[in-house]
């Protein structure tokens, strides 16, 4: 015997499927489904061991010829009742189905009516020659094995568990496969062993999609082949050019010129393609990783965008865009926690349609219960198997069923479940990968760290107010003004900048630099301060220098400085005769004229020692009247309109 | 989603998950699926006019619920129930299931079963097959049209609609079909089901464990005997019969059934589970998975596949138990309200088992009339934290011997089994003769049976001595052995049982009860009494 690829081919496929064979024999569970798979991959590693006896010229001949047709339709037969026990059929010709394989391998095997001859040429070239009945058998059991192929392709069609599509694309891809290679039988090519080596590949495609419960996804592994063989055909081809090329002018016959000038050229055009490799990468994400370029380009946006946001809001607005537009769901929705103790509620939704989704998530709802405590994304298909879940409510189950979520997404912070996303179908309809499922817990992850971000930043808000209120309430209590003073005007000042059209920034500085335009009031003496007569000229020293000293002390604090200048400048007056620096017009900052309309208009109507507090309408008249001498005349007109908007004239 | 689903996407863990992943919960996320779908049902029942008759204001925690309503019987629904107004109930029940009416006085019970209670019955059943026939936990053997034999009860008894739940959800072949099994006797059903597993081959038997006990004593009893038939010409049974013949010839005895037909799973339910589970065994190569299902509960507890304790199913109706002191005190005063336990209070005793149907059902804490005992907390080999209980006997059916021993139906029967006379059946009541008080048990043997009835009283004897050894402290006591054996006539319990059919009697009427039948079945009993 002679080995060459004829014989060694089917001699690994008999190999081959003799391993399967035993493997799947001897692993449990001993189900049905795997009874019938065990008889397909018994019937092919007779096929295959068939096959090798012809190549290699075994006698008797014919009947190893005979052989390989009668374990061919035995392979038919298990492959339908494959099928039609995984897929539960019970069809009614089932029973003909197994009379007719019965029969179709008696014959092939006892009588000459399906093989007349088959014999290997002197030339060791195989000849063989069938009869009268083979179309009889081989038409329908062809038909049998494609009808238990589209059986598969409707399953898959079906299915909506990965796991399982996966499962039945290499089923349907390796009996593709098996069709194809049979197809050239029946050309010149038959004479070559692609069938058989056809088979041994579907066998490892079929074997592994059987056995592993878990499969990649085989998107992937066909990308990543195709990829690399790809690469390394065109890298191949290059290099064989070239070094023909190189062999050629240089006219090298021997072995040891030919392996020099390999290595020469091999060394060459490593260093050559290095740079280009690095432009090809791009390129290449894009065309065989669409949706994982696109899904880390997202996380790139992502990482910057949520860092610098710290409202939740449009965090979370953003975050659903982004998801839904890369990952092609129908709609997200994010559901945040407002307070402690509180419902879940959502926070953005994306693509509902026109109904927005208003339902909330008790703390105690199993879902939540659950995400808190195991923080792993929850599937649909999860709320079915998963024990806790029978604990859901049949009106939550109908809310669930009503947005059609396919996926929550937990986002969690030192354990705590701060917020969640709900993921729609995708539009494809395709399920969610794991590929998809490690983006959102990379996003999920990375919202947590924006979300606890926002929170500190609320936080730090929150006691930032906290101490500028205590402190221009501390302000108040020393002065003799009633208290609340500062808070009239911080409030009144920012509504007229709001109606002066001022940006949120200028507003926000008109607030808090009229809550603390007195505070250099601090460093001024009780006598002075809380003197009930007229102060002497010196002591008007003192208090002019209250502005800048309040100006000193709020400067340094970096949240704070912007409002200084507005503080510094709040007592000069619109025609240059104020204090402390007698500037005039715009060059006094609008915030600070801001202030001294306000801050006269509220001294106005408050009592004091020394003088009757002016009616609103008295101190409205002053007002007008010092328009355009003390105060900025426009300034005046907008606050006259905000005090009259705001109801604080009667 | 149905569990054939299940099969074709290929998710057997899934599958497993779905119908046996309850025990591995730890008993705070059981007790947490308890609560909340109590609360549901409080929810439920608020706005119905049954549930305002019953509770009043409706409690809105399990703690109120549990203090301030009381304790129900089924004459407390009778009224609303009866007449199967559905106006008043919380839910419109999906069907109407019915008890044999047993212990009512007013005919039958009827139980309206909302949707989901019906699918919670093949939820359940689809568990008992997938553990019954598991070789490791987590391995699901079932598959879809596996073939099913039933033999239980048609609709509108609970059986009968646990059927039609399976067939819901799961692709299995029932032997017959469910349709033309409905319309026959339950005994040609049961033989055409053994019938059409000859030929279709048989992988589940679900029913009565006497019932599988008593075919594997007639297969090992006739297979020398019996001739062949025209049926066994056909090429699937006679292929059968062959490979069964060379099993039973290998290992060197009479045929069996486990030769015949390679099953994979037993689940029976009732006392009979443990009197024949080592009988089961040998005739069936299974051993049977014992279950606990009720027509007002549904199926609510079942073992687990290592066959020892029961454990309760979480969804299955909201679990107190009166603990046997409680129990007792009730007994003693039928005012005292016994206080109960949860399921996560639980420790070894004896508990009556009080229920409230969820999913909109009706029943609220209501006394079924089981008793049942703890007989672990948790099962390691299960991977379980959960307590394991067995049944222990109802309440009706357990003779108090002066306070000093208790004999359940399932002592006598374990203790007639073990004398190892073949015998037809039994029963046994505490008379008083003379003015003492005696424990008679009549039986009728086997037509086969050489015993004498002396004979047999002191193997009887010695067994319950074993097996109940506070009945030595009373025979001590009282200063004599109150046992007493009378054999029947041999047909006694046929010719009852014949007669019960004829009049019409209820299905669980036919056989007479065990424990303490009335005088009036045990007069037409013991008119057939031999000699």
């Amino acid at each position: 015997m002679q080995l060459s690829i004829v014989t060694v081919t089917p001699l690994l496929a008999t190999v081959l499927y003799g391993v399967l064979f035993i493997t799947l024999a001897v692993s449990t569970p001993r189900t049905r489904l795997r009874g019938f798979f065990s008889v397909y991959l018994l019937a092919m590693f007779i096929w295959s061991g068939s096959a090798f006896m012809v190549v290699i010229g075994a006698n008797p001949f014919l009947f190893w010829f005979r052989m390989m047709l009668a374990a061919s339709f035995a392979s038919m037969l298990a492959i339908f009742y494959f099928t039609q026990t995984l897929f539960a059929k019970r069809s009614a010709w089932s029973k003909f189905v197994f009379a007719f394989g019965v029969m179709a391998i008696g014959l092939c095997l006892s009588t000459n009516w399906v093989v007349k001859d088959a014999h290997l040429s002197e030339s060791g070239e195989l000849f063989y020659q069938f009869n009268f009945l083979i179309g009889f058998l081989a038409v329908p059991g062809s038909a049998l094995f494609v009808y238990s192929l589209i059986e598969l392709i409707r399953g898959y069609r079906r299915s909506e568990h990965l796991t399982q599509r996966n499962r039945l694309r290499y089923l349907i891809l390796g009996f593709s496969i098996i069709i194809l290679a049979s197809s050239f039988n029946f050309t010149e090519l038959g004479k070559y062993p692609i069938d058989v080596a056809a088979y041994g590949v579907a066998a490892v495609l079929i074997a592994y999609a059987i056995l592993r419960h878990q499969l990649l996804d085989i998107q992937i592994v066909i990308r990543y082949g195709l990829l690399y063989t790809l690469t390394t055909a065109i890298i191949g081809t290059f290099y064989f050019i070239v070094i023909s090329l190189a062999i050629s002018l240089v006219e090298a016959f021997t072995q040891g010129k030919i392996i020099v000038i390999s290595i020469f050229v091999a060394f060459i055009t490593s260093f050559l393609i290095a740079p280009f490799q690095n432009r090809l990468q791009p390129w290449i994400d894009r065309l065989f990783y669409r949706e994982k370029y696109n899904a880390g380009l997202m996380l790139q946006r992502l990482s910057t965008t949520t860092t610098s946001l710290l409202d939740l809001n449009k965090l979370s607005s953003l975050i659903i865009s982004e998801i839904t537009q890369t990952l092609h769901a129908d709609f997200a929705i994010f559901y945040a926690k407002q307070n402690e103790n509180d419902d879940y509620r959502p926070l953005a939704q994306q693509n509902i349609g026109k109904q927005l989704y208003t339902t909330r998530f008790r703390s105690d709802h199993p879902i939540i219960t659950w995400m808190s405590r195991q923080g792993i994304i929850i599937s649909k298909n999860d709320l079915g198997t998963t024990p806790i879940f029978k604990s859901l409510w049949e009106v939550e189950r109908n809310d669930l069923e009503t947005i059609h979520a396919e996926l929550f997404v937990p986002i969690c912070i030192r354990n705590e479940l701060v917020a969640f996303l709900i993921m729609g179908p995708k539009r494809s309809t395709q399920p969610y990968s794991q590929d998809d499922r490690l983006l959102l817990s990379t996003l999920a992850n990375q919202t947590a760290v924006a979300i606890e971000n926002a929170e500190l930043y609320d936080e730090l808000e929150k006691t930032f107010i906290q101490t500028i209120t205590t402190l221009a309430n501390a302000i108040d209590l020393r002065d003799t003004y009633t208290s609340g003073h500062s808070q009239r005007i911080a409030a009144l000042g920012s509504e007229t900048a709001r109606n002066l059209k001022c940006s949120p920034a200028e507003i926000s500085d008109v607030y808090w630099g009229g809550l603390l335009h007195d505070i250099g009031k601090i460093g001024i003496p009780d006598s002075i301060l809380k003197k009930p007569d007229k102060l002497d000229d010196s002591e008007w020293e003192i208090i002019r220098q209250h502005t800048v000293h309040g100006a000193n002390l709020i400067s340094p604090i970096k949240r704070l400085a912007n409002i200084a200048p507005l503080i510094e400048y709040s007592h000069e007056r619109f025609d240059g005769l104020g204090y402390p620096y007698g500037i005039k017009g715009e060059e006094i900052p609008l915030g600070a004229r801001i202030i001294a309309v306000v801050d006269s208009f509220s001294a106005m109507i408050d009592e004091r020692p020394y003088k009757q507090a002016y009616s609103t309408g008295e101190a409205v008249a002053e007002l007008k009247k010092c328009s355009g001498t003390m105060y900025d005349p426009k300034v005046v007109e907008y606050f006259v309109r905000t005090i009259e908007k705001t109801h604080f004239i009667q | 989603m149905a569990s054939y689903k299940f099969f074709e996407e290929g998710r057997r863990e899934d599958l497993w998950d779905k119908h046996c992943g309850y025990l591995e919960l730890s008993i705070r996320d059981f007790m947490k699926i308890q609560e909340r779908l109590m609360l549901e049902q409080l929810e439920l029942l608020s706005f119905s006019k049954i549930g305002q008759e019953l509770m009043g204001v409706s409690p809105t925690t399990i703690e109120e619920f549990r203090q301030r309503i009381p304790f129900t019987r089924y004459s407390d629904y009778e009224e609303f129930l009866t007449d199967k107004n559905e106006d008043i109930l919380p839910v419109k029940p999906y069907t109407w299931a019915r008890t044999s009416g047993r212990t009512s006085d007013k005919g039958p019970k009827w139980v309206p079963y909302p949707k989901a209670m019906y699918d919670r019955l093949g939820d359940a059943v689809i568990g008992a097959m997938i553990m019954s026939s598991c070789p490791r936990p987590g391995v699901v053997m079932l598959e879809q049209n596996d073939k099913l034999l039933l033999a239980t009860a048609p609709r509108p008894y609970v059986s009968g609609y646990i059927s039609h739940s399976v067939r819901d959800q799961l692709k299995v072949v029932f032997l017959p079909s469910i349709e033309s099994g409905e319309k026959m006797s339950y005994g040609d059903r049961v033989a055409l089901g053994f019938k059409l597993a000859m030929r279709e081959g048989l992988d589940y038997f679900m029913g009565l464990a006497s019932v599988l006990a008593r075919m594997g004593e007639q297969f090992e009893q006739q297979s020398n005997t019996s001739k062949p038939s025209k049926d066994m010409l056909h090429p699937v049974i006679l292929l059968r019969l062959i490979r069964a013949m060379i099993k039973a010839k290998v290992n060197n005895r009479s045929l069996l059934p486990k030769d015949i037909w390679n099953l994979k799973g037993v689940m029976t339910g009732g006392t009979d589970t443990e009197i024949y589970r080592d009988k089961i065994e040998y005739y069936w190569g299974k051993k049977p998975l014992e279950g606990y299902a009720s027509t007002e509960g549904g199926n609510m507890a079942m073992q687990a596949w290592n066959a020892k304790g029961m454990v309760f199913f979480p969804d299955a109706g909201f679990l107190e138990f009166i603990p046997l002191d409680e129990h007792k005190k009730n007994l003693d005063d039928p005012d005292y309200q016994p206080k109960t336990v949860l399921y996560n209070e639980l420790e070894l005793g004896i508990y009556e088992l009080v229920f409230s149907n969820f999913y909109g059902g009706v029943l609220v804490r209501y006394r079924i009339g089981d008793l049942f005992e703890v007989i672990s907390i948790g099962d390691q080999e299960l991977n379980s934290t959960l307590p394991q209980l067995q049944f222990y006997s109802r309440i009706n059916d357990i003779i108090d011997l002066g306070n000093i021993a208790r004999i359940t139906e399932r002592d006598v029967w374990k203790s007639i089994e073990a004398t190892g006379v073949a015998y037809q059946d039994w029963i046994i009541r505490k008379e008083f003769k003379n003015d003492k008080s005696i424990l008679h048990v009549y039986v009728e043997l086997k037509p086969n049976s050489k015993v004498e009835e002396t004979e047999f009283l002191d193997l009887l004897d010695q067994q319950l001595l074993k097996l109940v050894p506070d009945f030595q402290d009373y025979i001590e006591i009282l200063g004599r052995n109150p046992l007493q054996v009378t054999f029947l006539k041999e047909g006694a319990f046929t010719a009852y049982m014949q007669a019960q059919v004829k009049a019409g009697a209820d299905l669980a009427h036919i056989k007479p009860p065990h424990m303490q039948p009335s005088d009036a079945v045990m007069k037409r009993l013991i008119s057939n009494r031999t000699g």
